[in-house]
This record gives C-alpha cells, sequence and structure tokens, in this order.
C-alpha cells in the first residue's frame, strides 16, 4: 500500500486552497450568469445562482452579431497566428545559418526595436492613414506578427536542430525552403505550439487595436462587444451621469457575466489540446549548449 | 508512389494556399457603394449640389441620399432593436430629407483614447461628438483639422438665433480670427438632479428629524449609530462622491473656483477654509463611524449594493437612483425616502448644480475639414438646433406622445405621464440634436422624470433654489478663455496638483494624517506647482459673463 505523508496531504490541500482561489472568481461569473436578473438585483452570488435562468445566453445569442464577433475573433486569432509562424521561422531560419551575410546588421535591426519604436500615433498613421488598412482585418492580423524577441528564441531553437539533419537534406537536394518546412518546422512542435497559442490568446484577448483602427460593426471582435457590455457601467464622473441615466439602460449583471463567459469558453476549450507542450515549451530559448 | 504522393500533397497545399488567398481578398474588399454611399461620397466635390447656390439651411434635402460617418460614446447612441423603425426617429429622418449621420460609438474610456488619435493623426470622421471640448480645442484648433462653421453660417440660421440668445456659445466656440470649430451640445436647463435624500423608514423609527444644519446632521448621524450600529449613519456610493458632496455643503471644491464676492479665481484647498474645514468634518465623522466602514475601498459596485440594501439613513445620490437602478425590480422593497436640502453650513445650503444651462459646454460636436458637401454638414448640424428638432426630442409627436390644449400648453399623453411607457424605448431616439429645455430638469427623456421620487426630488430642489432656501454651486465653474498655450501650461500645472490633493484628501479623512500637519500639507503645494502661475493664467484670460441660473418653473410642466 502506498504510504500517504503528511506532507502530501499537506501539500495537496495547499494547492486545492490555492487552485479554488484562482477558479472561484470564474465560477462565481458561471453562477451570476445563470441568475435570474429580477431576483439578482444587487445581492451576492456565492456557490449558487440566485433563481435559475438562462435569459442572459439567450439575450446575447439572439443578437446575430454575437455570432459575427466570434468568427471576427476566430479569423483575427487564426490567421495572426499563422502570418507570426510564417514571419517569425522565414525571419529566423536565415539567421541560423553559418556564414549567412548580413546577420549581424539584421540581428542589429531586430535589436534596436526592442528598445526604440514609433510609438501608437505614428504605428496608426503608417498603418492606418498610409497603408489605407483601417477598417479592414489586416491590422489585427499582422500588427504584431513579428516579435524580435520571438525571433531570437526561433533561432536559438533552430540553432538547437542537428546541422547533420540539415547537411543530409542539402546532400539530397533540398533548398531552404524544403529544409525549413519539411525538416526545420516539423521538429520544432512544441515551439510552434507555444508560441501559436500565446498568439492566438493575445489576439482573442486584444480589443485595443480592433477599437483603434475598426469603425465597421461587422469587423469588430468579441472583445468589443464585452467591453462595451462591462465597461459602461463605470462612470464615475458625474458630468457623465446625468447623460448616462438619461440614455441607456443598466445592462443586467447576468449579461455582463454571460458575456465574459461565452468570451473566455473558446480558449479555455484550447487550451488541455496545447498543455502537453507548455513543459516543453518552457525550455524553449534557454542556453544550448 | 511515394513520388506521386508527394506531388498530389504539394498540389493540395497550393490549392489551399489559392483558395486561402481568394476568400482573404472577398473578406477585405471593401463593399462597392450601393443605395447608402459612405461619408456624404454621392456630390463630387467640384460639383454643388442645385440648393447650395442659395443660402439658408438645405434641409430638408431632396438630392441624392448622403450618409455622413460619425463617432461619439455610446450612451449618446441609441442601440436598441429596432430603434430606427420608431415613429420619432422616423419622423426625424422624414424632417432631415435624404441626409443622415451614422453614428459609430465606443464606451467612453476607449473614445477618449481613439478621439485623440483621431485628432492627433488628423484623420478624423466626419463628425465627431466629444467631452472635453473646451480644452480639445484649445489643443487642436489650430491643426486645421476641423471645419470652420463659420464660413458656412448662411446655412446656419439656427445656430446663430441660439447664439444671440446664449451669448456663451460664441464665447467658447469663436476664437479671434473669428473662426468656429465647434458647436456645444446645449443643456437647455439648469441641472439639479443630485441631492441628499434622508431614508424616513430608518429616521421614524428612531424619532430623529431630518437635519438642516451641519451640526444637527452631525447629531442626527451620531443618533442613528446609536440607535442601531448595524445601520450606517450615511452611505454613499464610494468615496470620491462622499468626498464631492461634504465639500459642496460647505460651498468648496478641490481645484480652482471663481470667488464671487472678491471676482477673482482661487486654488481652493489653500486659499478656502471652507475646504480645511469640510475635511475636518469627514474626519470626525469617520472617526465616530458614521459611514461606510469600507467606504475607503469600497467599489461602485458594492456601493450600489448597499444603497439597494437601504440599510443607511443618509445617502447623496441622483434622484432617480432608487427608481431606475437600486429598486428597479422590486418597487415594494423601496423604503420612504425624502430629498432634503443639503445641511446649511454658515447660513447657506447649497444645491449642487452639475450642468448649468448657460455656462461651459462640455460636450461638442466637431466636423472634420475634409468632409464633402459642408453645407450640406453645416445645415444638418443647424437643423438639430433648430426648435423643431427640439420640440421632437423634448416632446415627442403631437397627438401620439403629447396633446396641446387650446392655450397652447403641452400635455405629455397619459400613459407617458403615469409612467406606464418610457418614451425614449416606446417611441425611439436619434443622436442628432441638442437636449430639450426646462421640462425635464437636465434630462431630455420625460420618462425619467415621471418616477414619482425623481419628480419629488427635482420639484423640491428647484422650488428650493427659486424661493431662496438653497444656493447654487456649480460643479465647475465655467472656465475663461485660454489660448493654446495656456491651456497647455494649466494642463501641466493642474495634473500634479490634483494627484496631490486628492492623496492627502482620503489621508486627512482615514486619520492617516492629522490636521497638526495641514500647515506641511499646504506647504509642501510649494514644490508640486506654480498655483501663483495657474491663478495667474485664470486671472489674467477672459473671463466668462457672469452665470445666471435658468431653474425651471416645475408648475410650467406638470401643474405644480
Amino acid at each position: 500500500m502506498k504510504r500517504i505523508s503528511i506532507f502530501n496531504i499537506l501539500n495537496v490541500s495547499f494547492l486545492v486552497l490555492i487552485s479554488a482561489t484562482f477558479l472561484f472568481p470564474l465560477f462565481r461569473m458561471l453562477m451570476t450568469s445563470f441568475s435570474n436578473p429580477d431576483q439578482l438585483g444587487f445581492k451576492s452570488v456565492y456557490l449558487l445562482p440566485v433563481g435559475f435562468s438562462m435569459q442572459a445566453y439567450s439575450y446575447l445569442l439572439s443578437n446575430p452579431m454575437v455570432l459575427r464577433y466570434y468568427f471576427n475573433s476566430v479569423l483575427y486569432a487564426g490567421l495572426s497566428s499563422l502570418c507570426m509562424v510564417l514571419v517569425t521561422s522565414t525571419m529566423a531560419y536565415p539567421l541560423m545559418i553559418p556564414g549567412f551575410r548580413g546577420k549581424r546588421l539584421i540581428s542589429f535591426m531586430l535589436v534596436f526595436t526592442i528598445y526604440f519604436g514609433g510609438g501608437l500615433i505614428s504605428t496608426y498613421i503608417i498603418t492606418g492613414i498610409i497603408l489605407h488598412l483601417k477598417d479592414t482585418i489586416w491590422p489585427m492580423v499582422l500588427l504584431g506578427t513579428l516579435s524580435p524577441i520571438t525571433v531570437i528564441i526561433f533561432r536559438t531553437f533552430f540553432k538547437g536542430i542537428p546541422q547533420s539533419l540539415t547537411e543530409a537534406a542539402q546532400i539530397d537536394g533540398g533548398g531552404h525552403f524544403w529544409i525549413l518546412f519539411r525538416i526545420i518546422l516539423p521538429l520544432s512542435t512544441p515551439l510552434l505550439a507555444t508560441f501559436v497559442l500565446f498568439r492566438a490568446v493575445g489576439s482573442w484577448n486584444d480589443y485595443f487595436t480592433p477599437m483603434i483602427y475598426v469603425s465597421s460593426d461587422s469587423l469588430y471582435p468579441i472583445q468589443i462587444l464585452l467591453r462595451r457590455l462591462v465597461v459602461l457601467m463605470q462612470i464615475t464622473d458625474l458630468r457623465y451621469q446625468t447623460l448616462l441615466l438619461q440614455y441607456t439602460k443598466l445592462t443586467p449583471r447576468t449579461v455582463q457575466a454571460a458575456a465574459i463567459i461565452i468570451t473566455i469558453t473558446p480558449i479555455m476549450c484550447v487550451y488541455p489540446f496545447l498543455q502537453k507542450y507548455f513543459t516543453k515549451g518552457m525550455l524553449i530559448g534557454a542556453v544550448k549548449t | 508512389m511515394k513520388e506521386m504522393y508527394r506531388n498530389i500533397r504539394k498540389l493540395l497545399l497550393m490549392a489551399m494556399c489559392i483558395v486561402t488567398l481568394v476568400g482573404l481578398t472577398a473578406c477585405t474588399t471593401t463593399p462597392a457603394p450601393t443605395a447608402t454611399p459612405a461619408t456624404g461620397a454621392t456630390i463630387a466635390p467640384t460639383e454643388v449640389a442645385p440648393e447650395a447656390t442659395q443660402p439658408g439651411s438645405l434641409i430638408p434635402y431632396t438630392g441624392e441620399q448622403v450618409v455622413y460617418k460619425g463617432f461619439t460614446m455610446d450612451f449618446l447612441v441609441n442601440t436598441s432593436a429596432g430603434n430606427e423603425d420608431k415613429p420619432i426617429v422616423q419622423a426625424y429622418r422624414q424632417m432631415c430629407g435624404n441626409v443622415r449621420i451614422d453614428w459609430d460609438s465606443l464606451p467612453l474610456d476607449d473614445f477618449q483614447q481613439k478621439i485623440k488619435i483621431y485628432f492627433s493623426s488628423g484623420e478624423m470622421p466626419d463628425i465627431v461628438i466629444t467631452n472635453n471640448a473646451t480644452n480639445l480645442l484649445s489643443q487642436y484648433s489650430s491643426s486645421d483639422i476641423f471645419l470652420d462653421l463659420n464660413q458656412y453660417k448662411d446655412y446656419m440660421p439656427s445656430v446663430q438665433l441660439l447664439a444671440q440668445q446664449l451669448p456663451y456659445i460664441d464665447f467658447f466656440t469663436v476664437n479671434e480670427e473669428n473662426e468656429r470649430y465647434s458647436l456645444p451640445m446645449i443643456q437647455n436647463t439648469d441641472f439639479v438632479g443630485y441631492g441628499f435624500i434622508a431614508n424616513k423608514t430608518v429616521l421614524n423609527q428612531y424619532g430623529i428629524d431630518i437635519p438642516t444644519t451641519v451640526d444637527e446632521f452631525y447629531e442626527a448621524l451620531v443618533q442613528v449609530k446609536q440607535a442601531d450600529p448595524s445601520i450606517v449613519p450615511f452611505q454613499v456610493l464610494d468615496y470620491s462622491q462622499m468626498s464631492i458632496s461634504f465639500k459642496y455643503m460647505f460651498g468648496c471644491s478641490s481645484s480652482t473656483y471663481y470667488d464671487q464676492t472678491a471676482e477673482q479665481w482661487i486654488f481652493q484647498p489653500t486659499m478656502n477654509e471652507n475646504y480645511k474645514n469640510s475635511l475636518e468634518f469627514m474626519a470626525k465623522c469617520y472617526e465616530a463611524g458614521l459611514f461606510d466602514p469600507e467606504i475607503a475601498t469600497m467599489s461602485q459596485d458594492q456601493g450600489q449594493a448597499k444603497l439597494a440594501a437601504g440599510n443607511w439613513a443618509f445617502t447623496w445620490h441622483y434622484y432617480s437612483s432608487p427608481e431606475t437602478s437600486w429598486w428597479k425590480n422590486d418597487p415594494s422593497a423601496m423604503p420612504d425616502l425624502e430629498p432634503m436640502l443639503a445641511p446649511s453650513y454658515d447660513g447657506n445650503s447649497y444645491a449642487l448644480m452639475i450642468g448649468s444651462y448657460n455656462t461651459q459646454p462640455w460636450f461638442a460636436y466637431f466636423v472634420s475639414a475634409k468632409v464633402e458637401n459642408p453645407e450640406l454638414m453645416a445645415s444638418l448640424l443647424d437643423f438639430s438646433y433648430s426648435q423643431e428638432v427640439v420640440d421632437l426630442r423634448t416632446w415627442g409627436i403631437e397627438d401620439m406622445t403629447y396633446t396641446v390644449s387650446s392655450d397652447g400648453k403641452k400635455t405629455f399623453v397619459e400613459a407617458i405621464e403615469n409612467g406606464t411607457i418610457t418614451m425614449r424605448d416606446e417611441y425611439g431616439s436619434f443622436t442628432d440634436g441638442v437636449f430639450g429645455p426646462g421640462v425635464a430638469y437636465g434630462s431630455s427623456d420625460v420618462s425619467y422624470i415621471l418616477y414619482p421620487f425623481f419628480r419629488e426630488g427635482t420639484t423640491f430642489i428647484c422650488n428650493a433654489i427659486r424661493g431662496g432656501q438653497a444656493r447654487i454651486f456649480l460643479s465647475d465653474y465655467p472656465q475663461p478663455k485660454f489660448t493654446e498655450e495656456q491651456a497647455s501650461e494649466i494642463s501641466r500645472i493642474t495634473s500634479d496638483l490634483n494627484t496631490y490633493t486628492n492623496e492627502n484628501d482620503m489621508k486627512f479623512v482615514t486619520g492617516r494624517l492629522s490636521f497638526s500637519q495641514w500647515d506641511d500639507f499646504i506647504a509642501g503645494y510649494s514644490g508640486i506647482g506654480d498655483i501663483n502661475g495657474l491663478l495667474e493664467i485664470y486671472n489674467s484670460a477672459q473671463q466668462f459673463p457672469a452665470v445666471t441660473p435658468s431653474i425651471p418653473d416645475p408648475s410650467l410642466f406638470y401643474g405644480e
């Protein structure tokens, strides 16, 4: 019979407590979303909903634009991840090739941008005005695609792949694209999974970029809807209170809670499938011998 | 075999890439203009609409459909389902003809970020309604991104008339070169919807009278505390609301304010003794446990929940909140509330005026200098200031939402009068236009004032002001007219001053700082910002004309 030590008991108890602390707000939000708004009022929700009602979800999901916002969020997350992988890997690969001319210059330019940037207005002028990408999907897909630090991490990982493989591929007549897409990338699954997830989650949670660059309702992601529902009622300045209370109805807490739940659910569903890559992913970028 | 398999895979991959690219191109292609083209583009810039050769309003517009892009805060836009089809909105569209503004909106904080980007980058939608209008005007008027509306004043007869009636419009919007880069959203009535509220259910239980002076107020709070420690004697939404309510009770604020006696601007924390007196009073109440124990840290949501619980004796809030928020879903749970005057200090009971009709505009329209067909935009904007539109916004449609008696008096239909339906929800509302005149005490949606307690509260305060029992205290005294440099300097100085003031405000009230350190606190300002320099700018700038209140007479609107 396996011996259970006191340390194990305390350890597990502590971890359960910590997990509960993190999970409880989410659980409470879930219970609030299923509460009856007429009974809920300003009461607090703990372990069970106050009354029971699916009204909040039916209200949200009856809005035809909700599905459109969802689709947009998925599109931006998927496209931006794909672009990130393509652009970053094609940028990192030549930097790992010995004897590649211009490697130092490109590396310097990459590192330079870590310290110095144009700022929000410059980015907006270039992206929105000069390149005419305002009110399109491209700011959400392309902005942030190439991160210098990600390139450096990719390069470091690629360097860790045995050179004998790439040399063998070259002997067999493989070109650089063949080597990158048929040898390097398939061997970089933990790396790609980790950064695809980071990028997808970042894109999913991003409300600022669409807020700045998009005016059309049909291009908004789900985060904009969430922001509208949740942030609207947090106005404290008296000057706005007069207009606020004249022109709006209070969004029920249940609708706000339901909006939060439907926004985070897809990403939470994706995490378990990529969990196994995290352990390997955590060591990515570590110094390789 | 392997080779064939490899080739098939390559072909499939290429096909997928081509399909994806084609699909993306389709997704991102801007639809070709249809019956409702964007941004007023139906008339080529070199072509002039036939009506444009004749000065005067172009509304109702009979040319081809023109749609302008607008941007504003989302609480100014009615996005409820079916609003566009409702009678008042339909009536407004008919009045305008073939021109309209499609409003894009964002929550306030996001709006403020995006509008700065628009203005800083020089690209903005055709028209925006923004807050903090006078400061934005100071900052960006020289950047040539706004349309000079005075160039089109021949198309704006209503605005010209209104500017004669309300001199402050020109004061704040016309510069020394006689250029007008904005038009204010006019709050055509003084707003007095905030005030102290007494919970008579609690007070009657312990035989406590509604206090009239600050000292009586303190005694009443103590009596409540002694009678039942579980009741919060004074409950508010959060600390900042408490701070505001007590400061105006003492006739002061936390920043610059115009001393009408001395006829000069002063910095209240250092130059008005009442500022210290208000903090001392708050500290005394805090120490005695007369406030919510979590007042310093609680969120607004928590504050709302506590107010809705009704376990308090006095509060200070918007008069409509009990009926539209706290007991909205269960009106029978609402205790017996009574509006009360602010406890008087030094013989003065102050009524906080959040929005005075003839003072500094907070919200304003700005039109892009690149707008197509500016004459039509000017006409549309002007039309929103016309009496026709004001009446439509305020009263609705004759014989549908209101009736007119033989002596010309308007009366809302019974269902609106008794609050069975809300005009905005039932009949719709539109964004363009100004607030209605005094019927609603600052609310252009009559439905709100017809909530019994809101009506009682606002009537009470209006009558108290008109009868001389209460004095007006403006939430923000109208600012002088500053140049761009002055506005920039003020912004630089006041940012740090306000932070220092607000941080120490709470420390004194909660006892973390003793009042024996008051002199040190005052001395600390010299290291924070140049108050003398700030006041010099204020006192040397072009001053706003004297503020004259326009308190509505309740009897004009519902016979009281």
